[in-house]
């Protein structure tokens, strides 16, 4: 016969197994080899087959056994006239994933080369009401031709036989050999499911009786069709075997919810009842302002993930070791962003995290096996190797599938404290982006380590904490000194930087400032200033630090009313407004009269307008870009009114405009298609802390003037 | 401490695998944080799909799916997502990917996706299609590049040949540094011999190369941890034999790649032998100048931190030809090639560590993150890039790291850092 594949699925505990094994017995007298696969964590699908004992599972084989030495041979047994049975087992009760067990069962089965295995039907024995993907994988094409729904006349039974309808559905609907109707010996039963098999339009190939002659084959480790051969269930079984050999098949339709409980419940729960009107929930006590970024607060496309951000914070604190629960390839994506920051301030000269030219960072290397068993113990392990090597403080982050498969590091956490006195471990269960984007994980490890590490510290009056530091810039470090020389001119010092940046003891004594320094005017500071605010009571000053001479004039000033330093940040003030004027007498000359235009996404550009004007240029158009995957991360007051917004589907009209322009400069974030005599400078994508940073800009402006309107090359390209 | 966590691994050894395409179109089922790097990583590796240059850009790929970024495009999965499914949303990126008519499209799970267990069958059409559920967990960048390059084989079958003519190049990835330069570098040696490459397996190849790729006579291993399951299949698919001399790097491991490939296809190396003589003789020349300054690099130290096999071969040439010192070998990928590598140090009888990240050494023979890593700790006087990703964002002249011009590029670069951090006291 031509090899078939059937999968017999159907609620928990109704009776699956116990068909599937008399079946298979069934087909077996008949002269047809089958290989039962079981898919339910207990693994006792095939036991009835194999004389009661118990059978070696595809997992733990995984488990234990290295993958050159693996062989088919080892996971198959034989059992009843020769039929070939196969356990995938599973992880214990609360631990791991039992769906990915199927599907690594499976995977580990091809690739041992069960699809070679001399057998004229596979069957698949499969756990519950196909609850996710991992339960479903039967159903997909490549693998049950056929499948048969086991039900009882109990509404439950029913409604998981309606579900697996359903998710056969998703994938080729035309597959349903029939329902096996398997009796409790409820009277009314017989019309429930009688009922639901019409609904559907899907025979019942099969009534079993209930019978004490099951249980006393399950005592004497057989089947049915073993123990009791002349019985009428056997006869039962033999008859579903001609049936399935006979391989008739159905479409697969199903009910909605509402309409399977008027079936078989006689209720109408269709129409929508309505609400009762409730009172407004009266909360007592101090509310928290929530810290969510902007992408998780509107529900946007996340950009990047929790995890990685969480890492970049944790990896930038010194003292601290970072534990990365999660399978290398997240390790690697998130660890390179640190080696990227080292060599970005290598190059060009900046200062970056000195913890990121060897980060402190370990991963638990998530395998298959954890994937399906759980990684508590894993996590445990690793954390206490570090703990024999001194280690103390300990920060645990969590990548996606710690999260899908059900891990607890904040138990193993409070294990390891508890067995480990002194160490401390703050945990953040990221789970890859399930609390949200990258930003979101900066906020959470920024504002959790404060949570773990900070003690009550006596107030440190003329000290400020800079909060709000992009921890990945290769200029941050560089930002920090040129801030922190301006702060101390005043005569304030900085307490500490957030988030990291800092060692373990100076995020310690974070209470002590008197006031917090935004570093950036973006939403992602606001938060954290927020928390610092709620949590310990330390104001934020309200101009947060910025580029050009305005904005460091203004955001001096503020700190200078804040601690009474106005005279001190009035002499630092014309001192910077003075070497500006000398840095830009030579740019002036130059740039006088030029044109430009400046196309943005939406940075805070006011600095680069100012170096524009003070250069003598003509700004012919300005124009924001808002992008429909990305809305501002920047606070509203920084967004230049000058400028004209525009969407994407606008930059065309706008490029063809500026192309007309023929400005001398175009400033752009990234390269477009003008006139190539158009010289495009790229505007930097993060906000400039230095007040003189349009110099910089200038010099390249005026590299762009001076050279040849088109270059040579150009007629080169291919 | 570990800047080992930053090594590449499976997930991105089989995107680059898919990537290595060059006609062909990945789309990653998962967060976006799983397709920034790997996106980065494949437009700078290769820019050039042979035509218009796409690099990133945010005003033409400003949308959801791609991010800015030309290549791998994502489903872009949140955890609610991760929950209900998104086939919907996969269904709709595999029907803007097929109306850009690539001649193949693949499509892999990300580590987080591949658990629930989404069925990718769900996407189908008249492009032949890769579905990956995913990478094997914390493998090595070297397996997950072979698996991705299998899948591949298994969907695109190559087409038995009557009449077999050439050899391909396996095991060269767009993972590795310079990688079309080396591939450039190999083809010159070997048309000097007579023998054509018919295309370069996993990095750079179409959909069409693929069909005749079984049309060659002979599979040559560059960098073999890459590529000698590939090579298997070859040999029991098709018939085709290989051959693996390990990395040409190096004079004498370069002869002897050169010797074994024309030995196997009966073909004359003494044309491509001569050519490495004359590199000999530069190669000899500059050092012998070094020594009239007191700055030969004999007995000056070195760190390894790269694949095995080219571990062992970078090894093997800087302490035979240039007697320089090994105190340090560390191999991500390629275990047996990395024993080999330490078996060479050890039967020299000297000491060393296989911890080259925490070992202090004059040279490090590594990628160019790592080496500024290392460098700016103060770890090592400088670093000579062996693999990727290398310091320099485009390279004008050819800068294989490895093949003839490369062993005379290691040469230079070792010379150049005894001669600039020599001090005197």
């Amino acid at each position: 016969m031509t090899p078939r594949k059937i999968a017999i699925y159907g609620k928990g505990g109704i009776g699956k197994s116990t068909v599937s094994s008399n079946l298979t017995a069934a087909l077996s007298d008949m002269g047809i080899k089958v290989l039962q696969i079981g898919c339910d964590p207990k693994h006792d699908s095939t036991r009835a087959l194999i004389g009661g004992t118990v059978q070696n599972t595809v997992l733990d084989y995984l488990k234990e056994v290295r993958p050159e030495d693996r062989k088919l041979g080892d996971v198959v047994s034989e059992g009843y006239k020769g039929c070939l049975c196969v356990e995938a087992g599973g992880p214990e009760p609360g631990v791991g994933c039992a769906g990915r067990g199927i599907i690594t069962a499976f995977d580990l089965l091809e690739r041992l080369g069960s699809g070679e295995v001399d057998s004229d039907i596979t069957l698949y024995d499969v756990l519950g009401d196909v609850v996710c993907g991992g339960f479903a994988v039967p159903l997909r094409n490549d693998y049950a031709d056929t499948v048969y729904i086991v039900t009882s006349g109990e509404f439950m039974a029913i409604y998981a036989a309606n579900n697996i309808l359903r998710g056969t559905a998703n994938y080729n609907p035309d597959r349903i050999g029939g329902i096996i109707f398997n009796s409790r010996g409820d009277p009314e039963e017989d019309s429930r499911v009688e009922r639901f098999s019409e609904a559907v339009g899907i025979p019942i190939v099969a009534r079993i009786p209930r019978s004490p002659i099951f249980m006393e084959a399950e005592q004497r480790g057989a089947t049915v069709i073993e123990a009791f051969p002349d019985s009428e269930i056997a006869d039962t079984f033999r008859d579903l075997a001609h049936a399935v050999i006979e391989g008739r098949r159905h479409h697969a339709r199903f009910l909605s919810e509402s309409e399977l409980e008027k079936l078989i419940l006689g209720r109408d729960t269709s129409s929508k009842k309505e609400r009762p009107v409730r009172e407004e929930l009266k909360v007592t006590g101090a509310v928290f302002r929530p810290y969510t970024s902007k992408n998780a607060a509107y529900d946007e496309p996340l950009h990047g993930c929790a995890f990685s951000g969480a890492s970049s914070v944790c990896t930038s604190v010194k003292g601290l070791t970072t534990v990365l629960h999660a399978p290398r390839s997240c390790a690697m994506l998130t660890v390179q962003l640190d080696s990227k920051s080292v060599k970005g301030a290598y190059t060009r000269g900046y200062r970056t995290s000195e913890s990121f030219r060897d980060p402190d960072v370990i991963c638990t290397d998530m395998g298959e096996d954890t994937m399906v068993f759980g990684g508590n113990a894993l996590l445990k392990r690793k954390i206490e190797d570090q703990v024999a090597l001194g280690k103390r403080d300990f920060a645990i982050i969590t990548a996606c599938p710690p999260g899908i498969i059900g891990d607890d590091p904040k138990s193993v956490a409070q294990e390891i404290e508890k067995e480990h006195p002194g160490v401390r471990v703050a945990v953040f269960e990221e789970d890859g982006n399930a609390t949200g984007d990258f930003m979101q994980g900066t906020l959470d490890a920024g504002i959790g380590l404060m949570e773990r590490f900070c003690s009550p510290s006596e107030k440190r009056p003329l000290t400020v904490n800079l909060v709000g530091v992009k921890t990945m810039a290769s200029s941050a470090g560089s930002e920090i000194a040129q801030v922190e020389g301006y702060l101390n001119e005043l005569g304030i010092e900085v307490n500490c930087v957030l988030p990291g940046f800092s060692t373990v003891e100076e995020l310690g004594r974070i209470p002590a400032a008197a006031a917090n320094l935004k570093l950036n005017p973006d939403l992602f500071t606001e938060k954290m200033c927020m928390y610092l605010e709620d949590r310990f009571g330390i104001p934020a000053v309200e101009l947060p630090v910025r580029g050009g001479l305005a904005g460091t004039s203004d955001w001096i000033r503020c700190v200078a009313s804040f601690f009474g330093k106005e005279a001190e940040a009035e002499r630092l003030i014309a001192r910077l407004a003075e070497q500006y004027r000398e840095l830009m007498e030579g740019p002036r000359r130059l740039l006088s009269g030029k044109t430009c235009c400046i196309l943005t996404i939406g940075n805070d550009v006011t600095w680069i307008r100012e170096v524009a004007e003070l250069a003598g240029m003509e700004m012919l158009r300005a124009y924001l870009l808002k992008r429909s995957d990305y809305s501002s991360n920047l606070t509203s007051d920084y967004l230049d009114k000058a400028f004209t917004p525009i969407t994407e589907k606008d930059v065309p009209d706008v490029l063809r405009e500026i192309d007309s322009l023929k400005p001398d400069i175009l400033l752009v974030p990234a390269t477009v298609k003008v006139s190539p005599e158009i010289y495009q400078c790229r505007l930097p994508y993060t906000n400039a802390t230095d007040p003189f940073a349009g110099r910089l800009l200038a010099e390249d402006w005026i590299r762009g003037v001076l050279a040849p309107r088109k270059e040579g090359w150009r007629d080169d390209v291919a | 401490m570990s800047l080992d966590c930053e090594r590449p691994e499976s997930y991105l050894g089989m995107l680059m695998a898919l990537e290595g395409v060059s006609d062909g179109f990945t789309i990653i089922h998962g967060p976006t944080g799983c397709k920034y790097y790997p996106a980065s990583v494949s437009e700078t590796a290769f820019p050039d799909r042979g035509g218009e240059v796409k690099a990133r850009n945010l005003f033409r790929y400003s949308c959801k799916y791609f991010f800015s970024q030309p290549r791998l495009p994502c489903t872009y999965l949140d955890m609610g997502r991760f929950v209900t499914g998104a086939t919907e949303r996969l269904k709709d990126l595999y029907s803007r990917a097929e109306k850009l008519d690539p001649s193949l499209i693949s499509v892999i799970n990300s580590p987080g996706a591949s658990l629930i267990g989404e069925d990718l069958n769900a996407v189908s059409g008249d492009i032949p299609t890769v579905r990956i559920d995913h990478a094997e967990y914390s493998g090595t960048c070297a397996d997950g590049f072979q698996d991705g390059v299998l899948e591949i084989l298994k969907v695109i079958r190559p087409e038995k040949a009557a009449e077999r003519k050439g050899v391909n190049l396996l095991g060269l990835s767009l993972l590795h540094l310079n990688w079309e330069d080396t591939a450039e570098d190999l083809k010159a040696l070997l048309g000097l011999c007579g023998i054509d490459v018919r295309c370069t397996v996993g990095a750079g190849w179409s959909v069409k190369d693929i069909r005749e790729s079984a049309g060659a006579e002979l599979n040559v291993l560059v960098y073999p941890e890459y590529g000698d399951r590939v090579a298997s299949f070859y040999e029991r698919e098709y018939g085709i034999p290989s051959v693996d001399e390990g990395v040409p790097l190096g004079f004498g491991n370069l002869e002897r790649w050169i010797s074994a490939v024309c030995g196997k296809l009966g073909k004359d190396p003494s044309p491509a032998l001569a050519k490495i003589k004359e590199g000999r003789r530069m190669a000899a020349r500059s050092v012998a100048l070094m020594e009239s300054f007191h700055l030969l690099p004999k007995g000056h130290t070195f760190s390894v931190h790269c694949d095995g096999s080219l571990a062992l071969a970078a090894t093997e040439f800087l302490y035979d030809y240039l007697g320089m010192v090994p105190v340090a070998v560390t191999c991500p990928s390629g275990a047996g090639w990395e024993r080999r590598a330490k078996e060479f140090v050890s039967s020299h009888c000297i000491p060393f560590s296989d911890d080259a990240l925490h070992t202090e050494a004059e040279i490090m023979l590594t990628s160019g993150t790592l080496g500024i890593s290392c460098v700016s700790r103060g770890l090592v006087k400088g670093y000579a890039e062996l693999e990727a990703p290398g310091t320099k964002y485009v390279n004008v002249r050819p800068e294989p790291p490895i093949g003839l011009t490369g062993t005379l590029r290691l040469v230079d670069s070792v010379l150049n850092i005894i001669a600039s951090r020599q001090r005197f006291v």
